[in-house]
């Protein structure tokens, strides 16, 4: 039951929020952090007992015809994500309430930033894959909608839009695999699909699954050729971008991945896609990454990286390396959050995020500056941050794993540019003699406590754990058990590993990393030239969308001209062809068991019925046509009296008579000669077609006639439920009234609208006497 | 007899839609009209006719028993016989005040004519 509290908290602190800004000005920030921080407070204390073995979990049936439950469950890999979601929460709400001080809508953006949160928190609490798949569609909105927070800006517009294509796209992807690993096991329970794995893995539709989750898993988390979206969304407000776009949200695929791995794992397929698409974001994205000088776009990039890092450690899939994954995971979270807080503190208080307009601020923000050195320290993964524990366990698990010696020189050359990167965001600014910034030297101060705090605490938090590993240990032994099984238990965390082939490789990165920070200067200029960024997926992406564009407007150029016949011929083309379609798949043969008995007098009423409307039709004069109407209705109440529909019958007298009434009193007075119109045989061969099919349609439902079940209902029910002796009337005003009062409101519209109609011309001559 | 009608009402929606791709918005209007008998005798036949035998309980008895005519599309079309009435009275007096704004029944003329008055 609590499990299902801190579910809906965010939720409720989502609600909470413009109130709580209103309210409590700019200690807001403040106060909506302790939703999250008791959040992160109870996760925990819920680590002893998952360590104990405990797996607490909650099931509500929701829609219980479609499998879709309300499920929850809390094990060693959700409690880790919740503890990174939460904890960092708590420091990002502060951080906000600082930076967006004086933001005008800074209710509204704590509010998606915390529903956000909670989509976040259910993705890894969900044990039901359609609701995971609802919440990682909450957090997909609530990252464009936090994107586009700044809309008045074309770029953070445009930003926002490729992101929510990008991701929304890899959604439906998503849900259909889901869907489609559903039907393969039987059940939507996430912790029963794991139990089935070998179902799965067996199945014929094992491989489209597989790609169609791979979809959503790798635009969420930006692996190439889907990365191009997440350094557009830099501009999101730097807590966003702290929060969203490297320690959470883009982690949710690399989280559903895990996740699934059990089921989906461990086969060819998954080794090759997920070790080939991860190295290459992971090299690619760290070379990127050196081609800028915003400290976000940077960072930005970096993440790409790790998060090619983290799936192509998944591909591996062996002990180690689900180990590696965890641990790496956990450190990235804890100093790319810091350094985007420090490069969001910096750009507040400079007025510029670009490194080449910065240095030798480390004086003004002393704060702010050690943190970015112990997390910068952390990201090139030097002893004794968490940082170095994570990149030592990767080297190592690469060496031992499928993968062997080309993936270890790979990782090499990823993680030396993630070094050169770290120097250029983390140290470049804050070092130097000169103190170089937009403002001048005195207007710069640090960062006010809210805004410094965030950040210290995460970097400390980075020093800690590489000095006293074993503290966190425990929780990530767990994480790795729930991904890679019990053979991927007994993870064992130690800060020197001693002089190992994995050092080898991480002096060697420190080594080409440090080069390519020296040599900065031709590597920019030659990544510029080069331009990257702007091939490939980029040219993809762009050519697509103008290419929908173009076809849209083509399209409704061509449908949505502006010609009403034209419209119905479309719409009549499209009817006669779906029905024909359904004659020639399902009604082919000819219709049997349909009545042919008929009575002389019947056959007079249906000529009758059809000369009036093919009068109606080919008549020339208004008035004949009008006529032809009139006799085609009696015609048709005639056939009702016949059929034992006397209540038909008189309303269609009734009816008929206001009906010609109503035409002739119109065109009595109509202002214009009506347009003539010759009969056109070719005009009418589609009508005569689309007739056809309807008569063709009506013979084989005819030829299995039925009395419903409801008609009994109403036989018996109608004088003992609704005291009356005409059925029909009964059913009208009592069994199905509402019907009944909708057309009434529907006939009353009707009238105002006649009325209106009729007022507005007189009004109209009014004025003009 | 369900053969035969069947035809008919056929042959109705064939009326009903080729008044439809006419140029006059009256014809349209028809077409309408033509369209609503046509849906609801095959609502009425689909289910199968039954002659005579209307869906009244006998004064003093407690339910009806077979035969009887169906009256379940029977509430059904009495509901759409009302509903087509008034759309079809709106629907003209937009006709007789579009003409007298714009001078034509043509929806083509009507187009332009109405364009120009934007302007």
């Amino acid at each position: 039951m609590a499990l299902c509290i801190a579910f809906f908290v965010p939720f409720i602190a989502a609600a909470l929020a413009v109130l709580f800004t209103r309210l409590f000005k700019s200690w807001a920030g403040w106060v909506l952090a302790l939703f999250p921080a008791g959040l992160a407070v109870w996760f925990g204390a819920q680590v002893p007992a998952g360590v104990r073995g405990e797996v607490p979990s909650l099931t509500l049936p929701w829609m219980p015809d479609l499998g879709i439950d309300f499920a929850l469950r809390l094990d060693g890999l959700s409690l880790l994500m919740a503890l990174l979601i939460t904890g960092l929460g708590t420091l990002v709400v502060i951080y906000a309430g600082r930076y967006l001080v004086h933001h005008e809508v800074l209710g509204r953006f704590y509010g998606w930033l915390l529903l956000f949160m909670g989509g976040m928190l259910g993705i890894v609490l969900a044990d039901n894959t359609l609701l995971l798949f609802i919440c990682w569609e909450v957090t997909t909105f609530s990252s464009f909608i936090l994107i586009g927070f700044e809309h008045k800006e074309d770029a953070a517009r445009e930003s926002a839009q490729r992101a929510l294509l990008i991701t929304a796209l890899g959604g439906q992807s998503l849900l259909v695999g889901l869907l489609l690993l559903g039907d393969v096991v039987g059940t939507l329970s996430i912790s029963g699909t794991i139990a089935a794995a070998d179902t799965v893995r067996d199945s014929p539709r094992y491989l489209a699954i597989l790609l169609l989750v791979l979809g959503g898993a790798f635009t969420k988390s930006a692996q190439m050729p889907f990365h191009t979206w997440l350094p557009g969304a830099m501009t999101a407000p730097t807590p966003v971008s702290a929060y969203l776009h490297s320690a959470t949200m883009v982690k949710a695929g690399v989280f559903l991945l895990a996740r699934l791995s059990p089921v989906l794992g461990g086969t060819p397929p998954w080794e090759t896609i997920l070790t080939i698409v991860g190295t290459m974001t992971m090299v690619l994205g760290a070379l990127l990454a050196l081609g800028h000088t915003d400290l976000k776009l940077v960072l930005a990039y970096a993440t790409v990286s790790v998060l090619g890092a983290l799936v192509m450690l998944l591909g591996q899939g062996t002990a180690a390396s689900i180990q590696a994954m965890v641990t790496f995971l956990t450190a990235h979270a804890l100093y790319k959050g810091t350094l985007f807080l420090v490069a969001g503190s910096v750009d507040h208080e400079t007025g510029t995020r670009d490194v080449a307009h910065l240095s030798g601020l480390r004086k003004r923000l002393p704060m702010t500056a050690a943190a970015s050195a112990a997390a910068s320290l952390s990201m090139m993964g030097l002893p004794p941050l968490f940082g170095f524990v994570g990149k030592e366990l990767i080297y190592e698990a690469c060496l031992e794993g499928p993968g062997g010696w080309p993936l270890a020189a790979a990782a090499t050359v990823g993680f030396g540019g993630m070094v050169a990167a770290a120097l250029r965001v983390g140290v470049q600014p804050f070092a130097g003699k000169t103190f170089r910034a937009e403002k001048p030297e005195s207007k710069v101060h640090e960062a006010p406590p809210s805004m410094w705090v965030g950040p210290a605490l995460l970097a400390a938090a980075g020093l800690v754990l590489g000095l006293v590993p074993w503290a966190i240990q425990p929780l990530l032994a767990m994480a790795s058990v729930d991904i890679g099984g019990s053979q991927a238990g007994g993870l064992e965390l130690t800060l020197w590993h001693g002089v190992t082939p994995a050092l080898g490789l991480s002096a060697g990165s420190l080594v080409l990393g440090g080069s390519l920070f020296a040599l900065r200067q031709p590597v920019l200029k030659g990544l510029r030239a080069l331009n990257l960024s702007s091939h490939g997926p980029e040219r993809f992406y762009q050519a697509s969308l103008s290419g929908l564009i173009k076809l849209s407007s083509s399209m409704t150029r061509v449908l949505q001209n502006g010609s009403l016949h034209q419209y119905i011929v479309v719409t009549l083309a499209t009817f006669g062809g779906l029905l024909a379609l359904a004659v020639v798949l399902r009604l082919g043969e000819w219709p049997r068991g349909v009545s042919k008995y008929v009575l002389s007098h019947e056959v007079v009423v249906l000529v009758g019925i059809l000369v009036s409307a093919v009068l109606a039709v080919v008549s020339r004069s208004a008035l004949t046509s009008i006529l032809a109407l009139g006799a085609l209705g009696l015609a048709e109440a005639l056939l009702y009296v016949f059929f034992g529909a006397p209540d038909l019958a008189m309303t269609q007298v009734v009816v008929q008579t206001l009906t010609v009434i109503l035409f002739a009193l119109v065109f009595s007075r109509f202002p214009v000669q009506p347009h003539e119109h010759r009969f056109r045989w070719w005009t009418a061969a589609l009508p005569l077609a689309v007739g056809g099919l309807i008569t063709w349609i009506i013979l084989h439902v005819a030829s299995t006639p039925s009395h419903t079940r409801l008609a009994d209902f109403y036989a018996t029910q109608s004088v003992p439920a609704g005291k009356g002796l005409n059925i029909v009337n009964v059913i009208l005003v009592d069994f199905r009234a509402f019907d009944t009062l909708g057309e009434a409101t529907v006939l009353a519209t009707s009238g105002l609208g006649v009325f209106l109609l009729f007022r507005t011309r007189s009004q109209r001559k009014k004025r003009q006497v | 007899m369900e053969l035969f009608l069947a035809i008919t009402v056929g042959g109705l929606f064939a009326a009903g839609f080729y008044c439809l791709m006419l140029h006059s918005i009256v014809r349209i209007a028809l077409g309408l009209v033509l369209l609503g008998s046509a849906t609801n005798l095959l609502i009425f036949t689909i289910n199968g006719l039954q002659r005579g035998f209307a869906p009244l309980v006998p004064e003093g008895q407690e339910a009806l028993s077979p035969p009887y005519a169906d009256p379940v599309p029977q509430a059904f079309i009495l509901t759409a016989i009302v509903i087509n009435f008034g759309l079809l009275a709106l629907l003209l007096v937009l006709v007789h005040r579009a003409a007298q704004e714009t001078g034509t029944d043509d929806t083509r003329a009507l187009r332009t004519e109405l364009k120009d008055s934007k302007q």
